[in-house]
């Protein structure tokens, strides 16, 4: 049964070069595998022991075919440590196999023999091998001695009734015939066959199935004739895992990955979606001014509610094990980092949960994108608590249970020892699932003025020291911060899971490049990616052939970069965020206190709509891809609409050349469906504009049915692939104050001004600032 | 496998260490310098068994710093993996390739091709484990692992192995909660 499996082990072997195969030969026709000492598929060595065959005797024929067929078939599993119904059942299928396997060989006691003696033998590689085999052998034989000269792999002894080993040939991997298809094979003597390694995969220079080390393999090659090569084709892409290990994996190997990969992904009708964090889904500073907005006495912090903090190490690679828990002692070697969530991230995420499979693809560190998975999966489970509220939560509790024991001795003792125990913060805290007025959001304990801050519940008057009652409710208020806490673990495994890449992970990643081929090694058709940046992606060198040489691949959803105003001009921790080409900027934001980016609810209706067109998709037998299906979304935006950009494209950009990358402002006026043209006529549509007053803007005005737009109205609507409404955006004659005025006033009023100030103002003029614009924001 | 050897290092030190506890902070120095470390031809070394004090040679003092190196000869216990060794490792990351798992210092890959054919296409995205098709067999992090080495690398100054658990004996035999 299991051999059945084998062919796809070597996994879509035709569209290569096929392997070379070396067939095992039966020395004579009378001749039987009596024993295998290597398992099918296991590698080996030219000149190792793999079997040993007797001849075949009239009495026991049908019984050693079957045993050669049952000892090479069935994997044997270790006795476990664990005694349970799974070990049992091991043992019960062993103990059978070993009876069906020989009269003298007991149970599993056994089966450490050959490893131990491999273990000391182990020097001696592979004569160590042979030996073993002889060991194995020597119940029925007992003829070890006879076989210390070396003999030729299909050479006959003369004597009967005695075992011989078989040699493996040449090295590589070793296919047994299963009983089947020995039927046709008997007569060509042929037992199995030695395939060469593929080398699908290698770990720090070392091909995973054979062992061989990349510099030997090459030193083959070199000394091969070029025909001969084995492992040709260099398309291997790199797949970094857990822990910056790095891996090499075959082209072959990876569209192995990649089908089943989104077969589990059909499976589970979901998608794959990659994530970016800064200022993505959040805005995270380490500058310690980001402190006040935590401090409930202060006014700004009125209305930070989704400001967590995380602790990270200050150094890099820091031993976790070492500072484990926050140790105030060691305070310094940590550094407290503010977290700003976007705004709608839990309808977000939860949103997208079920739909997709969410990986996190940062440019901060290992550590800093697991708190951060976790700080959104704690906002996930409803919980408003850091690691280090609960923390100093449960260190509150074990206090506060302390004191109670001690105030049960001295009643009346008034004075109180433990100052700093904010009652029932726990219980509120963890109570309430709800997105809490943030009022009462965050404190800290190090700020140092007694938290007795409980304003809203009244119970700062709640006498000092250690009720029954107040212990219970603490204690209560603990529990649930524990369940919350654990839940959200849960969801963190459920949501994320291992997927996290990370700066630490991926050597590239510092140089601001970022490839889907790192997570996906087919190249993502199944995935989708909401990043900041499109540069990073863009970067990337192994991109598919249909985009155009330095942009990115339709995968990318881009969004808004996220900037909380308070943190604006905080130092960012990991990089910078993507270049905000709507020109509002933050300051459209005046008032912190009301956020009205929207970005998430957009990328989640895109998302939506993007899952649900996959689907609905290859619901109709259509094979689609994700790159595909959104270009498709984005083409239906402005179909049929002409653009003309004003003073946004750079003069020495402006030739179109089909092998460049596009200036962006074109391809995104290109991808959302609009047409593109150089100069204003009665057909265009649109004109977006840097800025008022250019050449266009003004023939613009003289076209009826042309609309000036600001050229953030072109972001907004890329970035939330709809149709925006042009109403705020309509760029209005001369003063730049933007009144919603019906266009048809606009355009009708438009042959008046004609003669205004700007009327001086020309191409070049337009050019240059187009130019300046595109080196500062854009030359990446 | 384990096995142990006479070494020598050299240590060097600064002129502020000599004193009638020159011979402690010698050894002391030794051990932290040289556990933990592997070398190439020997292994890792996992403890310094013994440093006899009458091996500690008078150092010869350099010219520019005035500090002296000590030529140190010491026994030390070692792993070295040695190809077709059966080990016991300890799984710690399970991804789409394979299994990491640790042997003491030493990280040994297991991938998919080397696990017995009902494990090959058990990866289990949920679980993060590679499942048999019995469901039997569950390799998740934190398991115990018998498997074989099957190929053995240096990379700066560290050492790495390939392994397999294909063969018959050899797979899961600890669940997670065990401790090692």
């Amino acid at each position: 049964m299991p051999t059945n499996t084998q062919p796809n082990e070597g996994g879509g072997d035709d569209e290569c070069r096929p392997p070379l195969k070396t067939d095992i030969l039966l020395p004579g026709e009378d001749w039987v595998v009596e024993k295998w000492t290597v398992s099918s598929g296991s590698s080996v060595r030219a000149g190792e022991t793999i079997a040993f065959v007797c001849k075949r005797s009239n009495t026991d024929h049908g019984k050693t075919t079957a045993t050669a067929v049952a000892v090479t078939t069935k994997h044997k599993r270790p006795t476990r440590k664990k005694k349970g119904a799974a070990a049992a059942a091991t043992t019960a299928v062993e103990s059978k196999d070993n009876k069906r396997t020989s009269s003298s060989t007991s149970s599993t006691k056994k089966s450490a023999v050959p490893s131990l003696k491999n273990l000391l033998a182990a020097k001696n590689r592979t004569e160590s091998l042979a030996e073993i085999g002889r060991a194995e052998s020597s119940p029925i034989t007992s003829t070890e001695k006879e076989f210390l000269s070396d003999t030729a792999s299909t050479s006959i002894t003369s004597k009967e009734k005695q075992s011989i080993p078989i040699r493996a040939p040449v090295t590589g991997l070793l296919r047994i015939y299963s009983s089947s298809t020995e039927e046709h094979q008997q007569k060509k003597l042929s037992i199995g066959v030695i395939e060469e390694c593929l080398h699908p995969t290698f770990v720090d220079g070392m091909c995973v199935v054979c062992g061989t080390t990349r510099a030997s393999l090459k030193e083959n090659e070199s000394k091969l004739s070029t025909g001969n090569v084995i492992n040709s084709d260099n398309k291997t892409s790199q797949i970094t895992v857990e822990g910056g290990i790095t891996m090499t994996v075959s082209h072959r190997e990876s569209q192995n990955i990649g089908l089943v990969d989104s077969g589990r992904l059909f499976e589970k009708k979901c998608l794959s979606l990659v994530l970016d964090l800064d200022h993505t889904l959040v805005h995270a500073t380490s500058d310690a001014r980001a402190r006040q907005y935590l401090d409930p006495a202060s006014p700004q912090a009125v209305a930070c509610g989704d400001i967590r903090t995380i602790s990270l190490p200050m150094f890099e690679g820091a031993d976790p094990a070492t500072i484990a828990g926050f140790d105030p002692q060691r305070a310094h070697m940590w550094s407290q980092h503010y977290v700003k969530l976007r705004p709608h991230v839990k309808q977000f995420l939860l949103g997208v949960q079920g739909m997709y499979e969410l990986t996190v693809y940062t440019a901060g560190t290992r550590q800093y994108a697991e708190e951060i998975a976790m700080v959104l999966c704690r906002n996930m489970a409803g919980s408003n608590m850091d690691s280090e509220d609960l923390d100093r939560l449960r260190y509150q509790v074990k206090m506060a249970e302390a004191e109670y024991a001690k105030n049960q001795g001295l009643k009346d003792d008034k004075k109180r020892t433990i100052d700093q125990i904010p009652p029932g913060e726990g219980e509120k805290k963890g109570h309430d699932n709800e997105i809490k007025e943030p009022s009462k959001k965050r404190k800290k304990v190090s700020f140092g003025f007694s938290e007795s801050v409980n304003d809203d519940e009244g119970d700062g008057n709640k006498s000092d020291h250690m009720t029954k009652e107040k212990l219970e409710s603490m204690q209560s208020g603990l529990r649930s911060a524990e369940d919350l806490e654990l839940k959200a673990r849960e969801l963190r495994q459920q949501v994320f899971g291992s997927r996290i890449v990370s700066r630490t992970d991926v050597g590239d990643l510092g140089r601001d490049v970022k490839s889907l081929k790192r997570i996906f090694p087919c190249g993502g058709t199944m995935s989708a990616v909401v990043d900041d940046r499109e540069d990073v992606w863009a970067n990337a060198k192994d991109n598919s052939d249909k985009t155009i040489k330095g942009e990115p691949p339709d995968n990318l959803l881009l969004v808004k970069p996220y900037h909380w105003k308070p943190f604006v001009g905080f130092a960012d921790i990991n990089n910078a965020s993507g270049v905000d080409l709507s020109g509002s900027g933050p300051d459209s934001e005046s008032d912190p206190k009301v956020e009205t980016d929207k970005q998430l609810l957009w990328t989640k209706r895109i998302l939506e709509d993007l899952h649900e067109r996959y689907y609905r998709q290859s619901s109709e037998g259509k094979r689609t891809t994700v790159p595909e299906t959104l270009k498709i979304m984005r083409q239906e935006i402005l179909m049929g609409s002409k653009m003309v950009l004003s003073g946004l494209v750079p003069l020495h950009r402006q030739s179109a050349s089909f092998l460049k990358a596009r200036p962006p402002f074109v391809r995104y006026a290109q991808n959302l469906g609009a047409k593109t043209q150089d100069t204003v006529d009665y057909n265009v549509t649109h004109v977006v504009a840097a800025k008022d007053g250019t050449d266009k803007v003004l023939s613009a005005r003289r076209t009826p049915g042309c609309m000036v737009l600001k050229s953030a109205w072109l972001m907004e609507c890329y970035w939330s692939i709809s149709l925006r409404d042009v109403n705020p955006f309509l760029m209005h004659q001369g003063t730049g104050v933007t009144q919603n005025r019906p266009i048809q006033n606009n355009i009708l009023k438009q042959s008046n001004i004609e003669n205004s100030s700007e009327g001086s103002s020309n191409d070049s003029d337009d050019d240059d600032f187009a130019a300046d614009f595109e080196d500062e924001l854009m030359d990446t | 496998m384990f096995y142990v050897k006479t070494l020598e290092h050299e240590i060097v030190l600064q002129p502020s260490h000599f004193g009638p506890k020159l011979k402690p902070t010698i050894i002391r120095l030794l051990k932290e310098e040289v556990e933990g470390l592997a070398l190439a031809e020997y292994g890792f070394v996992v403890n310094v068994i013994e440093v006899p004090e009458d091996q500690i040679k008078s150092g010869i003092i350099e010219y520019d710093t005035g500090d002296v190196v000590f030529s140190v000869k010491y026994t030390a216990l070692l792993l070295r993996p040695f190809v077709n060794e059966v080990l016991d490792a300890v799984v710690s990351q399970c991804n789409t390739l394979g299994f990491f798992a640790y042997v003491g210092p030493l990280r040994v890959f297991v991938s998919k091709h080397s696990m017995p054919e009902d494990m090959l296409n058990g990866w289990n995205t949920d679980k993060d484990s590679w499942v048999s098709d019995d469901k039997e067999v569950i390799i998740s992090s934190g398991c115990g692992v018998r498997l074989r080495i099957k190929g053995r690398t240096v990379e700066q100054g560290n050492i790495t192995a390939i392994g397999t658990i294909k063969d018959s004996y050899l797979g899961l035999v600890s669940e997670e909660d065990d401790e090692e």
